[in-house]
């Protein structure tokens, strides 16, 4: 399975890949995907566009069932099917089509051109492999090395993500949460990947650990020059690392611009519903403002915007016809048909001004 | 891993016993004959080769063991006469039937080599005197004490006088074995006799492996060797029959022979009529089966040809006479008139018997003689006896009807008769006899059979025996239905078989003619 | 672990002794004893007392019983009372031809049925799963009896590829060994099939496939490595009882193993043989056992790991 000969290819596909001269590591453009079941189909992406240039970090945020894992899933070709099914959209990863390879060159991108962090550690690593095995083996898979140099090459990683080379013999039974976790990140960035996706890696640790493992991700992936995908639903996260952000709603990038537009010129109601539900530390008595009722149901997504129904904005208008994106500025994009009156502002935008 | 190791070696060592036996001798070999013969066996298959240390043989056990030892005398079953074997001659000390003294031959050696002498008669009776339970101790049981009085002369003494002692000594479980081998070897020692063919290699109730001994002191056999398998399933015995993997087989199932009888161009069968009689028998001891017009009435009342036919088809051979005795025994009283089929008849005896109505109890066992009770019950149902079937197996059987206790009313299974007529009818008839399994109890046959017992005459033996047969046919304990007829199926070019009625049959001189 | 081993070989001991009592008892409850078949038609009562007493079967059962352990605790397994011979050497002779069968019909029912389970769970639901699902059906109600003479029939009458009559050599362990994998196979092909669906939702398995494991080894390696457990449960559990041997394959394709010599034991009614046997046999199916439960620490470091620490915990205690 590891014989020279497919070591060889894999040389090939590298030389090939950097041929490549695209500005973007990542580009996905128009991204549906549909997970159709027996009796109902549910619109999980519904046209979504990306772009993320060398070294750039973007943030993919939004609730829970907004599509982001389902788009990193489809980034790396692996939406399960059945019932997942792109129905259309291009992706391109360091200039490979994703959805138009073989499956054996699809595995020769994914862990070597492009890697993903899923949400949950404890789950995500092999229970009867240690953990040393599980990194070398991808740095098999990519690289032209043998065991040894496969298993030195482990443990170098392993002290890259803050854990002692010896550990490698461990098996993941004997880490804890976030160690794990650090663990995962080294399988991920064992290959010096173009291209990083990280869907919620910190969800699932404990407070105290998330501040770790989110500064480590974010000095690897400056000192390697990874480019990143963040996915959470956590701004405090996205504030940190990202240079550009796209908020998700119902499959739907509803607000895409920098980390600037976003969070000091958010346009999108939705936008500005995630930030009043955030704690402010600063204003001691301040009121958590939850956004009121739940997302639409997937599987009967309104022709007009999916928003409307919790949007305290929402007009006649929002619910009759397909919402178009707004271009705001040079960087900053909307979906929010209430910008077709000029003089529409958030709340939040303006109490920004009255202050 | 130690344990391992040793399998494969345990392993490795029995295929080396194999490659061996199938290469070892090299003695000249009539091109008429092939050299290899094999024999597939049946559920008489053989736990052990050793006369002074085993028990319970059954019938391919024998085979074995007349092929491997040699007896003082030897017994024609048709005639009853005996004749020299190892000895050449004998006679009677006094007139009291107690001590008799052979003279051996002395020209024989065991297949060791070792020469054949007085002291090895003498040690083998020893040896089965203190194992009683052994084959040979079975077959010694009366004698009292054997003396080597020279080199070639031995004598026995008996515990009570029998005369039948001659016929205990030309039984192949009291084949002699050889001293010095057996004191060397106790495991193995025992395999050396002086027969026609020495075992070179045996796996308990598998395979013997023999080969001919060539230094054998009678006639030569034409067969190399020869293996001895047991099969425990019909059907894969015929498959190997049919793919020549075997060249005689035992016992194959009735549908099985019609396919072998069905091409007659490939294989043959020799067939011959058991000597043993299937039988029903009352307990004689019970208040309904011990009344006389009870029995008559069951006696009325069955067809033996559907009996047999329910039984084992054609295989079964019913009976003709109204005599209780081995089917090639001697004296078997053959003018004894059968108690005819008539239901009337049946139905007044039946009235003038106790029974009730009540349910009466048959025990059986073995599938042939389950399928013939099935067929009892229907006849008996027809005159009103209400019988109730009990299966069991022949261990149990045995067990509960037997030295003159009958826990049942009825049973039907096979009665085992010998060709030494006094042994064979104490055996049935006597008093608390083992196989006296009607609880049979007749002070006239007791006075017949003891004055049987020291007779040597044939003439009155004839009146004794044709007189016990008289009585026990009026008194009716059992009722004789059917001869089983026994078919060995076997190549074409296989012959040499001797046959005996009882299943012990001489395989020494059978033969493979080559093509 | 050293430890945990003991502990379970001690627990062979009340085991042994239930099982050998119960044979004891039972043997003693049927009809028949071993002398009814010794002694001679002829037989004068005082022979038959001696064959008795030779037997010790003119005392209670619980006697017998009594003296077969007094022998058993020393090592002495005694001897066969039919055949005189030493029931450990009759045991001994006989074994290899069990467990070689055991061995090649497991190492084909392994072949046959994790392919076959894993192909089913990939495609649960599908037609390739239901066809699965009837083929192992078939393969658990078709009596072994019955397969075997089919078996026979075709490969041996037929075709005249294998030999009919058994331990003819390297040829004649294969049908016996296709016949009790066959039956073996189906059972652990449902195994395998449910483990595997367990498992094939796991999120490491994406993670593999995520760091571009290819997808044969994404399902042979990450996959069956998480599902062996309850396959080696269901393999080991066949792998035990087919070391007990199958009196119904032994028979058919007249294979001399210990299935057999302890069925013929109880025919023949000769209880210590039976006896001797059936303690053999329960030796062998705890030792398996134990092995079975070891082979899962090498399968599962989690499991290996609760031995590892109750040894240093107890270690700790120690010191």
């Amino acid at each position: 399975m590891f014989g020279k000969k497919k070591k060889m290819n894999t040389q090939d596909q590298v030389v090939l890949s950097e041929q490549h001269d695209s500005d973007y590591v990542l580009e996905v453009s128009d991204l549906v995907v549909h997970y159709e079941l027996e009796n109902e189909t549910v619109e999980a992406v519904n046209g979504i566009s990306l772009r993320l240039k060398k070294g750039e970090t973007i943030g993919l945020v939004g609730e829970t069932g907004a599509g982001k894992s389902s788009t990193a899933l489809a980034i790396l070709n692996m939406v399960p099917d059945p019932p997942g099914v792109i129905k259309q959209g291009t992706i391109l990863v360091n200039g490979h089509d994703m959805l138009h390879l073989k499956r054996e060159e699809l595995e020769k991108v994914r862990g070597k051109d492009i890697s993903i962090i899923f949400q949950d550690p404890m789950t995500s690593l092999n229970p009867v492999m240690t953990v040393g095995d599980q990194i070398a083996e991808s740095v098999m898979l990519h690289e032209p090395v043998n065991k040894a140099e496969a298993m030195e090459r482990a443990k170098e990683m392993l002290e890259l993500v803050g854990i002692p080379g010896e550990r490698a013999g461990e098996y993941p039974h004997q880490f804890s949460g976030g160690m794990k976790q650090r663990v995962v990140i080294a399988i991920a960035l064992s290959c010096n990947p173009k291209c990083l996706l990280a869907d919620e890696p910190t969800t699932a640790l404990d407070v105290t650990i998330q501040a770790q493992v989110l500064d480590m991700m974010n000095d690897l992936k400056n000192r390697l020059g990874t480019s990143l995908v963040m996915i959470t639903h956590d701004l405090g996260v996205i504030a940190a690392i990202c240079d550009t952000v796209a908020v998700m709603y119902a499959g739907k990038i509803v607000e895409y611009g920098t980390l600037e537009d976003i969070f000091n010129h958010t346009m999108h109601p939705y936008t500005e519903g995630l930030f009043n539900s955030l704690p402010r530390i600063n204003q001691k008595g301040s009121k958590l403002i939850p956004i009121p009722g739940l997302m639409p149901d997937p599987t009967k997504l309104p022709v007009g915007c999916a928003f409307e129904p919790r949007c305290k904005y929402a007009t006649a208008a929002c619910r009759e016809k397909p919402v178009e994106n707004r271009q705001v500025s040079d960087t900053h994009t909307v979906l929010c048909c209430a910008y077709e009156d000029p003089d529409f502002m958030l709340d939040r935008r303006r109490k920004v001004t009255d202050e | 891993m130690k344990k391992f190791a040793s399998m494969i070696s345990i392993i490795i060592a029995l295929m080396m016993l194999f490659s061996l036996t199938a290469f070892a001798g090299e003695a000249e070999q009539d091109p008429k004959y092939v050299e290899h013969m094999n024999v597939v066996i049946d559920n008489t298959q053989i736990a052990a080769i050793n006369p002074i240390g085993s028990g319970g043989p059954g019938s391919a056990t024998g085979w074995v063991y007349m092929m491997v030892y040699d007896t003082l005398v030897a017994f024609d079953d048709n005639t009853g006469e005996y004749s020299p074997n190892l000895a050449t001659s004998w006679e009677w000390e006094g007139d009291d039937w107690t001590t008799v003294i052979f003279h051996l031959r002395d020209d024989v050696v065991f297949s060791n080599g070792e020469p054949f002498t007085a002291a090895d008669v003498v040690f083998t009776i020893e040896q089965a005197l203190l194992n009683p339970g052994s084959v040979a101790g079975g077959t010694y049981q009366t004698v009292a004490s054997a003396e080597a009085l020279d080199d070639y002369t031995v004598k026995l003494t008996l515990q009570s006088p029998k005369p039948q002692i001659l016929f205990d000594c030309s039984s192949e479980l009291g084949g002699i074995m050889c001293k010095k081998a057996v004191e060397e070897d106790p495991d193995k020692g025992v395999w050396i006799g002086t027969g026609a063919f020495k075992i070179t290699d045996f796996g308990t109730n598998d395979f013997v492996e023999l080969e001919r001994n060539d230094l054998y002191w009678g006639e030569p056999v034409p067969t190399k060797s020869m293996s001895l398998r047991y099969i425990p399933e019909m059907s894969t015995r015929l498959m190997m029959l049919m793919n020549g993997e075997a060249d005689i087989c035992f016992n194959l199932s009735e549908q099985d022979l019609d396919l072998v009888m069905a091409d007659p161009e490939h294989f043959k069968t020799f067939e011959y009529l058991q000597n043993n009689n299937s039988d029903i028998g009352f307990n004689m001891n019970d208040p309904l089966c011990g009344d006389l017009n009870f029995r008559m009435a069951v006696a009325s009342a069955i067809n033996r040809a559907d009996i047999a036919l329910g039984g084992a088809g054609i295989y079964a051979v019913p009976e003709t006479t109204g005599t209780f005795w081995g089917s090639g025994e001697a004296f078997r009283n053959t003018d004894i008139p059968i108690i005819p089929y008539d239901l009337e008849k049946a139905k007044e005896y039946l009235a003038a018997s106790p029974y009730n109505g009540e349910e009466v109890e048959l025990i059986t066992a073995i599938p042939t003689m389950i399928n013939a009770s099935a067929v009892i019950q229907n006849q008996l149902a027809e005159i009103g006896i209400n019988v109730v079937i009990k299966q069991t197996d022949p261990a149990s059987l045995m067990a509960a009807c037997s030295y003159g206790s009958t826990e049942y009313q009825m049973y039907a299974f096979v009665g085992a008769f010998g060709f030494e007529p006094y042994s064979s009818t104490l055996g049935i008839f006597g008093k608390a006899a083992m196989q006296n399994r009607a609880t049979y109890d007749n002070e006239e046959v007791q006075a017949i059979l003891d004055k049987a017992a020291t007779e040597t005459d044939p003439e009155i033996q004839k009146e004794y025996y044709y007189k016990i047969q008289e009585l026990v046919a009026q008194d009716i304990p059992y009722i004789n239905l059917f001869n089983m007829k026994q078919v060995i199926s076997a190549l074409n070019s296989v012959d040499g078989l001797k046959i005996a009625n009882d299943g012990g049959h001489d395989l020494r001189y059978m033969y493979k003619l080559a093509e | 672990m050293i430890r945990y081993i003991i502990k379970r070989l001690l627990y062979l001991i009340p085991v042994i002794l239930c099982v050998s009592f119960l044979v004891f008892a039972l043997m003693d409850l049927t009809p028949g004893s071993i002398v009814d078949s010794m002694i001679p038609s002829d037989a004068t009562p005082e022979m038959k007392q001696a064959i008795l007493e030779q037997y010790d079967m003119d005392k209670p059962m619980l006697y017998r019983y009594a003296k077969y352990m007094y022998h058993f605790v020393q090592g002495d397994l005694g001897k066969s009372d039919i055949s005189g011979e030493s029931i450990l050497n009759m045991y001994l002779t006989r074994l290899p031809n069990t467990l070689l069968l055991a061995v090649t019909s497991l190492f084909i029912a392994a072949l046959l049925a994790i392919p076959m389970g894993i192909r089913a769970a990939r495609h649960a639901g599908t037609l390739t799963d239901t066809l699965t699902t009837v083929v192992t059906l078939i393969g658990m109600s078709m009596p072994a009896f019955w397969l075997g003479l089919i078996l026979l029939f075709i490969f041996s009458f037929q075709l005249r590829w294998f030999p009919a009559g058994g331990n003819m050599g390297f040829v004649s362990y294969i049908l016996p060994s296709v016949c009790n994998g066959l039956n073996m196979m189906a059972g652990t092909t449902r195994q395998t099939r449910s483990a595997m669906l367990e498992v094939l939702n796991a999120d490491f398995l994406r993670t593999a496939r995520a760091k571009g494991v290819p997808e044969r080894r994404v399902i042979w390696k990450h996959a069956l490595g998480n599902a062996m457990i309850p396959i080696l449960t269901t393999l080991g559990g066949n792998l035990s009882t087919a070391m007990a041997g199958s009196v119904v394959i032994e028979s058919v394709f007249a294979w001399p193993g210990v299935g057999r010599l302890t069925a013929e034991a109880i025919m023949s009614r000769d209880t210590k043989l039976a006896c001797g046997a059936v303690i053999m046999t329960t030796i062998l199916y705890v030792v398996m056992m134990l092995l079975i439960d070891l082979a899962y620490a090498f399968v599962d470091p989690r499991i290996k790991a609760r031995y590892v620490r109750a040894k240093k915990v107890r270690r700790r205690a120690v010191s």
